[in-house]
């Protein structure tokens, strides 16, 4: 269960600072496919950022099973939008075993867990290219497999597919939503898109506009696997989140005109 | 060779396909050296016609025979190799002291903090200006030429590694945090991969440095070497044995490089790549 209670937070802690968020409530259950959704430039990251361990909230707290996070942790491992996270001077197989090369793991067992977990993301064949001789839903595919391999209940993911093509996305997408299905982990994953929301989440929370943002309201998403974006439910769902989000979106792109006004006046 | 195949060369290595790839070009650049070449002994024969005073402007192919000469009984293999064992002794000392200094001040802030002053003030006193000081110190044989050499490798070298360092993306680090990395294993297993190969990058832009202190050192102090070989000419008035130094001085230089850019790709082109 992790629980974030009554979070805020501003970079560096100084007063004179703005907060990024204020109030920030939300819990979600154990094995959720929880999706968070708000305008960009919302806090969507910080919030991440702040389950993940890499930042300390100024005030309030973050729970997993009762236990207040203070840093990272295994338990909790991040999936990153972009491929500056996998290390280019090691092959795919050697990606996938580093965290278990950090732990201690025999280099036997951990080859051949390794090569599971990469089966399972559909890249066996690949284990010896580098990332840099793969495209970019296979270096995503990656990152998923590292994350797993180290049996991470919770996997944090922030917008992991927005920089794939429309195909390789909903591929991705699909895959996903299946894995977490075999492997009843938590997923906290961030998102700008409403479809990708729609498509995996068992519930959506959408974040206000920034800044001192929050979460404004959460839906469940109540369709069976695997879901299709051409029902009427998925059109259901569809109206119903943008309704929540379109005010948001306004209001993000107002401030960003304030602010863009006042720098230039 | 064109002035964009070097570049074209090391991306060339970046792949296990590439070295093979890597060597065609050479042997294109070897090719393309032949005009150069041809064009520039043209001109220079021309040049030295022109100028009329075969003593004080040599031809090339006086120069050519001069440089079978000195090759013939040794002499100039003798300065070339004194030359040379004092550059890598230097540069590989010099090396090793700037990329682990470059590695303490880009990871420890309090080293950084201690260091940088030094640094930076030290980067613009050339070699050239303790040559001097360290024949004062080290006296007039191998060591004061060795010292110069590691002072001024180490320079190239630590600025580079510090800005390796310094450009390690923020998620390699944290996503080490996340398998809870201890600070050693972060270190070792993502600061030191890498900034690989910024410390492969100073080293090569410090070798070229070496070259040319080296000659400076020689020319103050020395009994042997490509320097001393130079500033002897000057006194017996022989050009024609200085153009022979200056020829063997470029000519090493380039080998120098190129050997020091394969051996790196070769050894260790996987931290050349990109994802």
């Amino acid at each position: 269960m992790i629980r974030f209670e009554g979070v805020g937070f501003r970079f560096g802690g100084g007063s004179d600072r703005p907060w990024v968020l204020s109030d920030f409530d939300l819990r979600i259950a154990h094995g959720e496919f929880h999706l968070v959704l708000g305008p960009s430039g919302c806090g969507k990251t910080t919030a991440l950022n702040l389950l993940a361990g890499f930042e300390q909230p100024t005030t309030g707290a973050i729970l997993v099973d009762e236990r207040r996070i203070t840093g990272a942790g295994v338990d909790r491992i991040v999936i990153f939008q972009g491929d500056d996270s996998l290390y280019p001077w090691l092959t795919a197989i050697e990606n996938v075993e580093f965290g278990l090369r950090v732990q201690g793991v025999p280099a036997a067992g951990r080859r051949a867990k390794a090569r599971e977990y990469l089966a399972m993301v559909g890249l066996s064949g690949h284990e010896s290219k580098f990332p840099g001789e793969l495209s970019g839903g296979m270096k995503q595919r990656i990152q998923i497999a590292r994350a797993l391999v180290c049996q991470s209940p919770v996997l944090l993911m922030d917008e992991p597919f927005a920089a794939v093509d429309a195909q390789t996305r909903s591929m991705l997408q699909e895959e996903l939503s299946l894995i977490w299905q075999r492997t009843a982990c938590t997923i906290f994953f961030i998102t700008h898109d409403i479809s990708e929301a729609i498509l995996l989440a068992d519930r959506i929370s959408v974040m206000q506009a920034g800044p001192a943002s929050r979460i404004k309201e959460t839906i469940a998403v109540d369709m069976p696997r695997p879901r299709s974006p051409a029902s009427a439910d998925f059109a259901h769902y569809y109206q119903r989140v943008h309704a929540i989000l379109a005010g948001e979106v306004q209001r993000a792109a107002r401030t960003e005109r304030e602010s863009q006004k006042s720098k230039s006046a | 060779m064109s002035t964009h195949t070097a570049p074209a060369l090391a991306s060339a290595m970046a792949s296990p396909r590439g070295v093979s790839r890597a060597l065609r070009l050479l042997g294109g650049g070897l090719l393309t050296y032949g005009l150069p070449i041809a064009t520039f002994l043209f001109l220079w024969e021309l040049w030295s016609d022109a100028y009329g005073v075969p003593q004080l402007f040599p031809s090339p192919r006086a120069t050519a025979r001069t440089f079978w000469q000195i090759v013939a009984d040794g002499t100039l293999l003798h300065d070339a190799a004194t030359s040379m064992l004092r550059i890598v002794v230097g540069f590989l000392i010099g090396s090793a002291i700037g990329a682990l200094l470059g590695l303490l001040i880009g990871t420890f802030r309090i080293v950084r903090e201690m260091l940088d002053p030094y640094v930076n003030f030290l980067r613009f006193v050339s070699g050239v200006a303790w040559i001097s000081i360290f024949i004062v110190w080290f006296g007039i044989g191998e060591i004061s030429k060795v010292v110069l050499i590691v002072y001024t490798t180490c320079f190239g070298v630590l600025l580079n590694t510090v800005a390796g360092v310094a450009a390690v993306s923020r998620n390699k680090l944290r996503l080490a945090q996340c398998f809870g990395a201890s600070a050693t294993q972060i270190f070792f297993w993502v600061t030191l991969p890498s900034t690989t190969r910024y410390i492969l990058t100073g080293m090569r832009l410090s070798m070229a440095n070496a070259f040319l202190v080296i000659v400076a050192a020689e020319m103050v102090q020395a009994d042997s070497g490509l320097g001393f070989a130079i500033m002897a000419a000057r006194q017996f008035l022989a050009p024609d044995l200085i153009f022979c130094g200056m020829i063997t001085l470029g000519v090493l230089g380039l080998l120098s490089d190129r050997m020091l850019m394969l051996a790196s790709r070769l050894l260790f082109g996987r931290y050349y790549r990109h994802n």
